[in-house]
């Protein structure tokens, strides 16, 4: 009787410990107060305004599972839900580039990554036009993974935290609070990172997108950027292409665990590499989790 | 009595030009003055029950009748307009929400008033059919404008050019109608409502063509410079906004810098608003802010003169009238002498002869106190938009 | 059913005429011409009978029924229901057509409705006047014969039992005038009707039944003025 009794209480706490560890949990219906939502672009967005605003309010990613969000075109359907939202978290740096043919609120709109607006890289190699009598307008843009920088995605929480003081300011005292803490983690994860890549430089960097960019330039490990599939076999050409880069060492930095044919290649070719998971969707629950995958993928690289 | 009322009318049948035109006469001077007033009073409640909602509007510097006008009727005669990024200045200085109006363009005699969505809400406007602007190109359209012109969700309406010579600038656009609002009663009635971007396009500052880079438009190409293509002013400019080819649109530059017409504030409280107006009086004088109440009252102050004066003016012509109304009536009865010589021999009572004498008289000044009664209800279901019309031309 | 008239007295405050007549016997069916000089008081007599004027002493009776005992309204009223009125200038109203001229007096009589059978009635008296094709003509567009007959078509529509006729032909030409009294004395004479009619035409006497001569009725003092 005792021991069943021990069994249920620790069982009670440990339950109780989980729920009360990071706010991973998606907030339930039940818990939920009100009807009033917010819409964030992506992962880390909709991750950083649950974790500010509590279970009160849902945070909504309108894009679908297994779909790049910077790649994402919303439909009727999506718009008018978007205009119904209280406020929409956007990246800025262009990433949605969806947002001047759809007809929103400005009052709505949070570019969270702005205020470092002067930080953002801009790309090179983008083809540009002109015609007509008007002259030149180029079409250049930036790179829009922001939040792969620790440093500026913590720039990216305060704005969301800012934006949610204005629309709720009942709840500043708590969203103070909670910025408090994610800004503890980002800034842990900052270090995390920082200390993982800097053996890496012994390494010539092969990133499978160029979506790195904001990482590469903040943990200072610069490399070339090809346009592979982890789940696409690449080219005779690619696959020339990759052998051709001159190094000693090679790390392939995939975005995704790639298939094991061309793991088998690329261990014929001797390239080494890691997942670096950018987390642009992925369940609210595990973006910090990854983070901390990718920490020890990338620890454990040396 | 029955009789009697019927030789009454005969009478009348009898002599119905004269007593048409004296009836039109006296149902003129009664009921003009009560026509005016009528008006003039509903018109003053409406235009100022609408400046009362949108009691502050802003705009570049200038005549605030004319912003006012503009912004609350989207009738306005100038062409000033203040950048896009007043929008976010505003927004930032946390006193008030900000709506923007764009209203320069047509389509035949309505406006296209450019806006965000936050205007419906901001109107308590709703939806009869269909739904809210999306993307670009749509547009929704007041019960007036579907009214009159035919137009139902699924249709299109084109913009019309500001001149007949503008063939660099502002070219029509087709837009789709995606729905159409429930009568307000109101200016947005009669207004058609597309995103604020939209406008953009229509005014050249956007717009989507076919792709460059790739062989088809090699026609096109003029040279490749690095990563620049110039093409020449052949590229086909799309003139309706479809699915397919949305993401084909773009805006020259940066949209900050778009203008718009007017904004309307939404002040967060009353002191933000007081703030607000206290911020943009005394720190700004490269934008203007309005009490749009005040300028419509003084614009009916206006109103109310002229008004009064042209009462007067009808009030001396009614006596006139009346005094020629008695003449004729006068005159009837004595040409009428014979006739009741004639009823008074055969037998008629004095009662019967003096129904018949009055009746002519009662006859048209009931028949004109009804048409008078009947014209003033029309005039004030009917007459109020054409004074606004009036007014605002 | 006699028109009786005794020791009449009358007079004019205003122009101080004085009428003084004897008796006045009138058969039913009969028909009477009334001639005298101008002055001598016929119009002033055919009131008094009418009722239109009231006389200051004698008795005036039709059928029996004293009308000078009557007060003004009844007198009006025994007028419209009892007596036809016809006049020299017609006395129609031009606003009405033919067959409202005729209804006229049914119109104003109390207690009398234009029922279709009245209507019926005043047709077919307009027909043996002549005038049934121009029933709904306009008064304005009949020739002065045409109005006359009308005017005889009102007076008799209610059958009244005394027809008055003052100068009936004074307005027409030669060919109408014969033709309208004939009609006029025919109808009264079929139906047993008292006509008196007050003439200047000397060439119309032979159609009546007997001529009174206006001095004939007069008391020795004679009219005065």
């Amino acid at each position: 009787m005792q021991l069943r009794l021990s069994t249920i209480l620790f069982t009670a706490l440990f339950c109780g410990l989980l729920t009360a560890c990071g706010g991973d949990s998606t907030p339930s219906q039940q818990e939920r107060k009100t009807d009033s939502f917010i819409v964030a672009v992506n992962s880390p967005l909709q991750y950083f305004a649950q974790r500010l605003i509590g279970h009160e309010f849902e945070v909504r990613m309108l894009t679908p599972a297994g779909t790049d969000p910077a790649q994402w075109q919303p439909d009727i359907e999506d718009i008018l839900e978007l205009q119904q939202a209280e406020l929409i978290l956007l990246n800025g740096a262009g990433y949605s580039d969806w947002l001047n043919k759809v007809s929103l609120s400005e009052s709505q709109l949070v570019v969270t990554s702005v205020a470092a607006n002067d930080e953002w890289i801009q790309l090179e190699g983008q083809v540009s036009h002109s015609h007509g009598p008007q002259g030149e307008h180029a079409h250049s843009g930036y790179a829009f993974t922001t939040w792969m920088d620790m440093n500026l995605a913590q720039v990216q929480a305060k704005a969301v935290a800012k934006a949610l003081q204005i629309q709720w300011p009942e709840k500043q005292a708590d969203i103070e609070g909670n910025l408090a803490s994610l800004l503890d983690e980002l800034a842990a994860l900052d270090r995390g990172y920082a200390d993982a890549t800097t053996s890496l430089t012994k390494y010539q960097i092969v990133y499978s997108h160029p979506v790195y960019q904001y990482f590469s330039r903040r943990y200072g490990i610069p490399g070339i950027s090809l346009h592979w599939e982890p789940d696409v076999m690449p080219s005779d050409e690619q696959w020339r292409e990759l052998g051709g880069i001159e190094a000693d060492r090679t790390l392939f930095i995939w975005e995704a665990h790639p298939s094991s044919e061309i793991i088998e290649r690329m261990g014929e070719m001797g390239i080494e590499f890691v997942v670096v998971d950018p987390a642009a969707n992925i369940e609210i629950g595990r973006w910090i989790s990854v983070q901390r995958e990718n920490i020890a993928k990338l620890a454990a690289q040396k | 009595m029955r009789d009697t009322l019927y030789l009454s009318l005969q009478y009348i049948r009898h002599h119905r030009v004269k007593l048409l035109v004296l009836t039109f006469a006296i149902t003129l001077v009664s009921w003009l003055p009560m026509a005016i007033q009528s008006i003039v009073e509903q018109t003053a409640v409406q235009l100022l029950e609408r400046a009362q909602k949108t009691p502050l509007v802003i705009g570049s510097p200038g005549s605030p009748l004319e912003l006012s006008l503009g912004s609350l009727y989207f009738n306005s005669k100038t062409s000033s307009t203040l950048p896009y990024s007043e929008i976010s200045t505003l927004e930032q200085t946390g006193y008030a929400r900000a709506i923007p109006l764009h209203y320069r363009f047509r389509v035949q005699n309505y406006s296209v008033v450019g806006t965000s969505p936050g205007y419906f809400e901001y109107r308590a406007l709703r939806l009869e059919t269909g739904r809210p602007v999306a993307i670009l190109g749509e547009a929704v359209i007041g019960a007036g404008v579907a009214s009159t012109m035919g137009l139902s969700v699924g249709d299109h309406v084109i913009t019309s050019p500001e001149s007949v010579f503008d063939l660099a600038g502002v070219y029509p656009l087709k837009m789709s109608v995606v729905g159409v609002l429930a009568p307000s009663l109101s200016p947005d009635d009669d207004a058609i409502f597309v995103d604020i971007k939209t406008s953009w396009v229509i005014q050249g500052l956007g717009h989507g063509h076919q792709e460059l880079n790739n062989h088809e438009s090699l026609g096109q190409i003029l040279k490749r410079e690095g990563d620049n293509i110039v093409a020449n002013a052949s590229v086909r400019q799309f003139n309706e906004v479809t699915r397919e080819n949305l993401n084909s649109f773009h805006f020259h530059g940066d949209t900050a810098n778009n203008p718009i017409s007017a904004i309307i504030p939404i002040p967060h409280s009353e002191k933000s608003a007081a703030l607000l107006l206290g911020h943009y009086l005394e720190e700004r004088d490269d934008v203007q802010i309005v009490r749009s109440r005040q300028i419509i009252a003084d614009l009916l102050g206006t109103v109310f003169t002229v008004r009064d004066y042209i009462i007067v003016g009808i009030g001396l012509i009614a006596v006139a009238t009346g005094f020629v109304a008695l003449l004729v009536f006068y005159l009837s009865l004595r040409l009428r002498k014979g006739e009741r010589y004639t009823l008074a021999r055969i037998g008629a009572s004095n009662l019967q002869i003096q129904v018949m004498m009055a009746t002519e008289v009662i006859t048209v000044l009931l028949v004109s106190a009804l048409l008078s009664f009947c014209l003033t209800l029309i005039t004030r279901h009917y007459g109020i938009t054409l004074m606004q019309q009036l007014l605002l031309s | 059913m006699a028109l009786e008239l005794e020791n009449i007295g009358f007079g004019y405050a205003s122009d101080g005429f004085k009428l003084s007549l004897l008796k006045l016997h009138i058969q039913a069916g009969e028909s009477v011409a009334l001639v005298g000089p101008s002055g001598s008081g016929k119009t002033t007599l055919l009131n008094l009978i009418s009722g239109i004027l009231e006389p200051e002493q004698g008795s005036i009776s039709i059928a029996g029924q004293e009308l000078t005992s009557l007060g003004a309204r009844q007198r009006r009223r025994q007028r419209l229901k009892g007596m036809g009125m016809i006049f020299q200038s017609f006395e129609l109203l031009d606003y009405l057509d033919v067959r409202d001229n005729i209804l006229l007096q049914a119109r104003l009589a109390p207690g009398v409705t234009v029922t279709a059978d009245l209507e019926q009635r005043a047709l077919s008296i307009a027909s043996e006047l002549g005038l049934e094709d121009k029933w709904h003509r306009p008064i304005t567009a009949l020739s002065q014969g045409e109005r006359q007959r009308v005017a005889a078509c009102r007076a008799l529509l209610l059958d009244p039992s005394l027809v008055l006729a003052d100068e009936p032909t004074g307005n027409l030409d030669p060919e109408n005038k014969q033709a309208v009294l004939d009609h006029l004395i025919a109808l009264c004479a079929r139906d047993g009707r008292i006509l008196l009619v007050v003439t200047h035409d000397h060439s119309l006497l032979p159609s009546f039944d007997r001529v009174i001569e206006m001095a004939d009725l007069l008391s020795s003092e004679g009219p005065e003025r």
